[in-house]
């Protein structure tokens, strides 16, 4: 694999050169500061970005194209990672030995148009399109109220009550009601200027080609751009432990522990963590699993996941709510257990040979094999072979150490509704 | 071994049926650094009446106990813990229960040897006791109510109740609390001794892996040696009736959205290959359906429907063409398809459209090693056969026998659910 980097002012494009992989993957990361009142505009914008272009005026048209270059596939998400708003934008195309020539182009191209020539005219965006993402989002964002699992975790953080862990990354819908045809051109004009672009490619390509592509079709600005650290700054930490229940029309209770990690060194913050969860909580062999599962069957899924560039650690079980007490004492009784270094060497070796295993498996995928490098480059975290050499330094007392650093913050209980009362 | 060349994509597989009869695919992608190795029975939620190897009386099992005895295979007489064993060797492990087959399996990078035995040993090796049997049932029910709580997963579940008299395929693959709640370990014992004879099982396995010491391995392996196989049993046929159980059926339920279910019932033609009769139903459903088409617009633009996709599924009798939408009137919306599958315009060109699309999505998808992996499992779940010249298929494909099946299609037989806000 090699790989090269080439700047334009603040914007980079990393490329990598492989020969594992028929296609050619290409993602484009956006990135700016989070700001709440956004959220809603951006993700309405990016849905307008991919339903319809000025070239392709229609959602049908503008598949059809897609199809015509061989299925070359698209799609658009945004999502929170600490302090940025990120939007990504992922294309991937089979390589033209497997199609025809000149199709590589042309999908660049196609990138192009879908993100530099959106379907404004006169103006405004095209209100046929606006009208339908309008329709479309609104029963999004409400849908959400349907995904129970997803909406406890959503809950949970909001009754944290820290900003922008509050903040929805799916919007709200009176920022919709303020989005018009009009407003949203100079929305995107500002946004396609001041973000921060990164463009990945990866697959069996050549540099030079592939460089002269994105000069050619991508009118990026050179000029200097605000950085910013996607780090939060550290968590307070909450003297009592909030305790929040909530009804709904549900038949399982979920259960989700939002928990504070103090400030880590970096070693801790990159490979430490990693391991203390993974014993916790993140594989079947964790002690969530066999003990709390297992050994008492309280529940389906017990699970405990990082999110670093928040200093959270969150905690998810699906429960029935006659459980909560003894499900969260549980929890509490192997969250101590850690602090206290009982869990064996061969759970930490475990674990290691997990995390190195799982970093292997992303060299087989071209889409975490990029991931791999955004991480490297938002975080300063190692390349993968370097994350494969530093983790095995991780020792006991490390670990121990970690545990005492995560402090439970909100415990949240979304549970039934009670049917016999009115 | 037997190579075999899968057409249009310089991939190769091979095939072994050991003496005792299980098969045996193995995919190799020297490339890669994983592996992924999945063990597998033809034993599924819809396999509750049978009669047992070595008996001659038809049994009934309770609802869910396929899935329910995948979860206890990984309890062992030794008491070693599956999952502990492969997370110790860098490997993932899992198991999921369809309504068809059961599969057991492990991926990773390394200790491919020894994962393999172990995976060999544990699911040859029951043990299953009254207490183990006990302890499951309360895991499972959060399960059950986990999956309950999955507005998508009921409406489908909704929608097979309201077309299915008889077939099973109407009942959730994991049953219900109550229905779990009669397993007993001798249930688990008929199951495993009928449907896990390596005669009713496959293995395959793919990625870094080399196949002649693996076969080596399968053939050598002590507990699969030792094994029963062969042995004859019957699994309980019912012929499905032709009419659906509910033609409109209004339900609701703790959603936002109003969503609408669809299902058409289509018999089989018995004068064609079931794959290629398949085939051909996705190819027009998708010239009339896929987001390139003018109906896909037409839905659109006059607000039928602000999204919706479809799906099949096959049964012994029939194949079930699904549609589930997010539309406010469903009349109009389920008019609206059923017109558009009867009369709506289809081209030449149209078809050749979706074999460029289907041809380059098979070379896709030929690049990820686990995904060609799935997709292998489910032909021989679903089709009971390998099917490795897919792209010579997709190129067969001619539009006068498409335009014939479109002709004779049964469409007369369809259930429509509607799932409604409940009035708060």
């Amino acid at each position: 694999m090699q790989e090269k980097k080439v700047k334009f002012g603040s914007d980079t494009i990393h490329m990598i050169k492989t020969d594992l992989f028929r296609t050619i993957t290409i993602k484009v990361v956006l990135k700016e500061k989070i700001a709440k009142d956004k959220i809603t505009m951006r993700n309405f914008l990016t849905s307008m970005l991919t339903d319809t272009t000025l070239k392709y005026p229609t959602k049908r048209l503008l598949i059809k194209e897609a199809e015509d270059l061989y299925n070359v596939d698209f799609h658009i998400l945004n999502r929170r990672l600490g302090k940025y708003s990120n939007t990504n934008i992922t294309m991937s195309l089979l390589n033209e030995k497997y199609t025809e020539e000149g199709m590589l182009e042309k999908s660049v191209e196609f990138l192009s148009e879908i993100l530099f020539h959106p379907n404004i005219k006169n103006n405004q965006f095209d209100q046929k399109s606006f009208d339908f993402i309008m329709e479309n989002s609104k029963k999004a964002i409400l849908g959400m109220e349907e995904r129970k699992e997803a909406l406890a975790v959503v809950r949970m953080m909001e009754k944290m009550g820290y900003d922008p862990l509050t903040y929805r990354d799916y919007g709200y819908v009176e920022d919709l009601e303020k989005i018009t045809p009009q407003n949203l051109v100079p929305f995107y004009k500002e946004w396609i200027k001041k973000a921060h672009f990164d463009i990945y490619v990866l697959g069996d390509i050549s540099f030079s080609k592939m460089e002269a592509l994105f000069k050619k079709y991508f009118p990026i600005e050179t000029y200097k751009k605000e950085i910013v650290t996607p780090f939060l700054d550290p968590l307070p930490k909450r003297r009592k432990v909030q305790i929040v229940e909530e009804m709904d029309d549900v038949e399982q209770a979920k259960l989700v522990i939002g928990c504070v990690v103090d400030p880590l060194e970096k070693f801790t913050h990159n490979y430490v963590w990693n391991l203390y969860t993974i014993i916790l909580g993140a594989s079947p062999d964790s002690k969530f699993f066999k003990n709390i599962r297992e050994k008492h069957s309280v529940c389906y899924y017990v699970n405990a996941s990082m999110r670093k560039f928040d200093h959270l650690l969150l905690i998810r079980a699906g429960i029935d709510e006659s459980q909560f007490k003894k499900t969260v004492s549980l929890i509490k009784k192997e969250m101590k257990a850690m602090t206290k270094g009982d869990f064996s060497e061969e759970d930490i070796e475990k674990a290691k040979k997990l995390y190195v295993s799982l970093l292997d498996e992303m060299n087989d995928n071209p889409n975490e094999l990029i991931e791999s490098y955004i991480s490297s480059d938002l975080s300063g975290i190692g390349s993968l072979e370097e994350r494969k050499k530093e983790i095995l330094k991780v020792t006991k007392e490390d670990i121990v150490e970690m545990a005492k650093k995560v402090h439970f913050d909100t415990i949240y209980l979304l549970k039934g509704e009670d049917h016999g009362r009115d | 071994m037997e190579e075999i060349k899968l057409a249009g994509l310089d991939q190769s597989l091979f095939y072994e049926k050991l003496e005792n009869g299980l098969e045996v695919y193995l995919l190799p992608y020297p490339k890669k650094k994983n592996f992924c190795v999945h063990y597998a029975t033809h034993f599924g939620s819809l396999d509750t009446e049978f009669v047992p190897v070595g008996e001659d009386k038809m049994i009934k099992v309770p609802d869910g106990i396929a899935h329910f005895l995948e979860h206890k295979m990984f309890e062992q007489e030794d008491g070693q813990d599956p999952f502990s064993f492969f997370t110790a060797r860098g490997c993932d492990c899992n198991a999921s229960t369809t309504w068809k087959s059961t599969r057991y399996l492990f991926s990773g990078c390394d200790h491919l040897e020894e994962n393999l035995d172990y995976l060999l040993s544990y699911v040859n090796r029951p043990y299953f006791t009254d207490e183990n049997v006990e302890k499951e049932k309360g895991i499972i029910a959060e399960e059950i109510k986990m999956y309950n709580d999955d507005v998508d997963w009921t409406m489908e579940r909704k929608m097979k109740e309201a077309t299915f008299h008889k077939d099973h395929i109407k009942v959730d693959i994991a049953g219900t609390v109550e229905s779990i709640g009669e397993i007993t370990k001798e249930d688990l014992y008929h199951c495993y001794n009928t449907f896990y004879q390596p005669s009713n099982m496959f293995l395959i396995a793919t990625g870094n892996i080399d196949c002649e010491k693996m076969i080596e391995q399968i053939k050598n392996h002590p507990d699969l040696k030792n094994r029963k196989s062969n042995l004859p049993f019957t699994v309980k046929k019912e012929k499905e009736e032709k009419t659906v159980v509910h033609k409109y059926q209004e339900i609701e339920q703790n959603v936002v959205n109003q969503k609408v279910g669809l299902t058409f019932k289509i018999p089989w033609d018995s004068k064609m290959d079931p794959y290629l009769f398949d085939t051909y139903l996705g190819s027009l459903l998708s010239i009339l359906f896929g987001q390139s088409s003018i109906y896909s617009e037409m839905i659109r633009d006059n607000g039928l429907a602000t999204s919706f996709f479809y799906m099949r599924e096959h049964t012994d009798d029939y194949v079930t063409i699904e549609f589930i939408a997010q539309a406010d009137d469903a009349k109009k919306f389920t008019d609206f398809v059923i017109d558009t599958l009867k009369n709506g315009k289809i081209t030449k060109e149209d078809l050749e459209r979706v074999k460029k699309v289907w041809i380059s999505s098979e070379v896709i998808m030929v690049d990820n090693s686990e995904a060609t992996l799935d997709n292998i499992y489910y032909d021989l779940t679903e089709f009971r056969r390998l099917i490795p010249d897919k792209i010579e298929i997709y190129k067969s494909l001619s539009f006068d026998t498409l335009k014939k099946i479109r002709k004779d299609l049964k469409l007369d037989s369809y259930s429509v659910v509607v799932v409604h806000p409940k009035e708060k």
